[in-house]
């Protein structure tokens, strides 16, 4: 499984020479400067400094993206945690929890929690890459569109069920939300919703209208309050804090692996991946603890989860691109231009003829894990700063960045927008408790859940016993009903229980 | 205990209703094929009744008893903030792109800090200003698309 002769070669390949680390250092800030600004997202920061490795070769090229890669999945974090705003969708889960803490003035050990989270992720997950590329290409392989399809809808029920006593209102809005994400034209050329508005030929623009949703509808509830943490003891910011969350996130070892795993599996599964592997892995951890009814409420177990799988659904994704050439995501996607650029063709043959350089980009990213703890524990001093600025500057601040950074991903006055059309429907959901991330995530999946249910149809010429002959997607079909019936089935057991027992203490 | 209609809170599932079946009208209407509706049909239907059921249970829940008048006073105070400050997003995003990001940024950022109780003017124009003329700048040198801008980097420019 593992080529030694070419370890020693990648190793050669990394080391023979300082310059390929060279650019690992400025990589990783520009990924947690990108990250950390709402609405400038990692593919963004990469398709802009890609220009940069045309004076590159390949290896270093791979360095410096996949460390813009590494820092933004960490800087998205950032953003989720300080702000409620999650830079990409990857990191919606890390919010859940992340910005109570903050509330709560625990900012800098959720920061530390993240930060400790991410780089046990993203490390787990080079290490299963490394031990597992070649099983994981076969495995990717063996997705169908019907396993793509159950995936999707997996997905958006853990949305749903998140929302627990309000789950009518849960899937209501994951269904909303997937209807919307169906606007504009289908594979088959047929457009839908658009009104005769040509930008919704393409789509609502799902990133503008996630910002709308959780961080414009969120500054709206910040109106009359002073501090982001109103108790002005808890707004300092500690180091040693912050150490403290970075050491707590590395004693629950079991969250950050399940969490690394889930993060690596579901990331390899293109276009899906991380926006999913985060909800999956806060949504398992949930489901396992005692204490349930705690998560969504600044419990640091809910960050530890969604971070662990997010950035190890790099490794994942990049095992996609790395084994079969496919990008998983916009950051990959800009990865498969180098590729292009330099004449390589990601797949089995790829694997096969060059594992020295599979190995070297796979050995670098060890190397910026560190780097990135290193980096991280420097700058999150400066970011978590953030809860001692006045809301009154606050919210118009981040308001008018997300408004820029919403024209930034469209390129026209389409993102502004849909930001404004989407904080107020986010406002107005979030007070009459419908799931918000459900709503967002159904907009992210339409188009792909469409796609791929299309595909399964054609293949299957309509017949429904087709999913019968495809153990995955019953396997994966099999959780997904689990996910809906676990929290009703238990509530019955737990008041059959609890009746039984009264009526057991009262005779 | 006096009932009270939920208007605000049965509108929403009423809009979930009126957008949903205008959208299942209108997919219909563009192509009636099962390739068309093999989504959006059964999609459709499952919002369609819950939000009939939604808006059922929240009419029966509706049986509110009285808040205190101090309570419901606060929160009428929040919501008439939230409608302004929505009213002022709404504002800054129309006019962008007529009088430029970075005179809109300006004025949309003192007037969301004057909503919120400051009026200090050096606050209200020092930081709008500083605010709204580096992110302007920032951006306008970041993204590869035009800006409709009235300073802008064209103004350092011939500055410099």
């Amino acid at each position: 499984m593992i080529d030694f002769i070419a370890v020693q070669q990648s190793l050669e390949l990394l080391f023979g020479s300082f310059t390929p680390w060279l650019v690992v250092i400025p990589g990783i800030l520009i990924g947690l400067t990108f990250g950390s600004i709402p609405g400038l997202q990692i593919s963004m920061a990469m398709a802009i400094f890609l220009p940069l490795t045309l004076h590159m070769d390949f290896v270093m090229s791979m360095l410096f993206l996949t460390a813009i890669f590494t820092g933004g999945s960490f800087g998205g974090g950032v953003t989720a945690i300080l702000m409620n705003i999650p830079g990409t969708s990857s990191a919606m889960a890390t919010a859940f929890d992340g910005y109570p803490m903050a509330r709560q003035g625990k900012h800098n050990e959720a920061l530390g929690l993240a930060l400790g989270s991410s780089t046990f992720g993203c490390g787990l997950g080079y290490i299963v890459l490394f031990l597992l590329i070649q099983p994981i290409s076969v495995l990717v392989l063996k997705l169908g569109p019907s396993e793509m399809f159950a995936v999707t809808v997996w997905g958006l029920t853990l949305i749903a069920s998140l929302r627990g006593d309000h789950m009518s209102k849960g899937i209501v809005s994951g269904l909303f939300g997937l209807l919307l994400g169906t606007i504009g034209y289908n594979e088959m050329g047929v457009a839908r919703g658009t009104m005769d508005i040509d930008i919704l030929l393409d789509g609502i623009p799902a990133v503008p209208a996630m910002m709308g949703m959780f961080a414009a509808s969120e500054l709206f509830n910040l109106l009359n309050a002073k501090y982001i943490v109103e108790d002005e003891s808890q707004r300092n910011v500690s180091i040693p804090k912050i150490f403290k969350g970075f050491k707590q996130s590395l004693k629950f070892p079991m969250i950050n692996t399940r969490g690394s795993l889930l993060g690596i599996l579901i990331g390899a599964v293109p276009g899906v991946g991380s926006s999913v592997a985060n909800l999956l892995s806060y949504m398992e951890t949930k489901r396992r603890d005692k204490n349930p009814e705690s998560y969504g409420k600044g419990n640091p177990k809910g960050v530890m989860a969604s971070e662990s799988a997010n950035s190890s659904s790099e490794a994942g994704s990049m095992a996609t691109l790395l084994a079969l050439g496919i990008p998983g995501g916009g950051a990959t996607a800009v990865m498969l231009a180098v590729f292009a650029m330099n004449n390589i063709t990601g797949g089995p043959t790829f694997i096969r003829e060059q594992t020295d350089v599979v190995y070297s980009i796979i050995f670098a990213n060890f190397g910026q894990v560190i780097l990135l703890a290193i980096l991280g524990l420097i700058t999150i001093p400066f970011l978590a700063s953030l809860v001692k600025v006045p809301i009154r500057l606050l919210v118009p601040s981040v308001m008018s960045l997300a408004v820029f950074g919403s024209y930034g991903l469209t390129g026209s006055m389409a993102g502004p927008y849909t930001v404004l059309v989407f904080a107020i429907l986010g406002y107005v959901m979030k007070k009459y408790d419908y799931s918000v991330p459900g709503l967002v995530i159904g907009i992210l999946l339409g188009k792909m859940a469409e796609s791929e249910l299309l595909h399964s149809h054609q293949i299957s010429g309509g017949n429904l016993t087709y999913i019968f002959s495809r153990p995955i997607t019953l396997v994966i079909i099999a959780f997904l009903l689990f996910s809906i019936f676990y929290q009703p089935l238990m509530k019955l057991i737990r008041t059959r229980l609890g009746k039984k027992s009264l009526h057991q203490s009262e005779s | 205990m006096k009932r009270q209609i939920p208007y605000a809170q049965l509108g929403l599932p009423v809009l979930f209703l009126l957008v949903t079946s205008w959208y299942l009208i209108d997919s219909y209407k563009a192509s009636a094929t099962t390739e068309n509706l093999l989504l959006i049909l059964p999609a459709g239907i499952v919002v369609l009744c819950l939000s009939l059921w939604i808006f059922a249970t929240s009419f029966r829940d509706s049986l509110a008893s009285a808040e205190p008048k101090e309570e419901k006073r606060k929160k009428e105070e929040k919501e008439v903030s939230v409608i302004g400050a929505m009213i002022i997003l709404a504002a800054y995003i129309i006019s962008m792109d007529w009088i430029g990001f970075d005179v809109a940024t300006f004025l949309f950022i003192g007037s969301l800090m004057f909503l919120q109780g400051e009026r200090r003017i050096a606050w209200l124009t020092g930081f709008s200003f500083i605010f709204a003329f580096l992110v302007s700048l920032f951006f306008e040198y970041m993204i590869p698309y035009p800006m409709p801008m009235l300073l802008g980097k064209e103004f350092i420019e011939r500055l410099i």
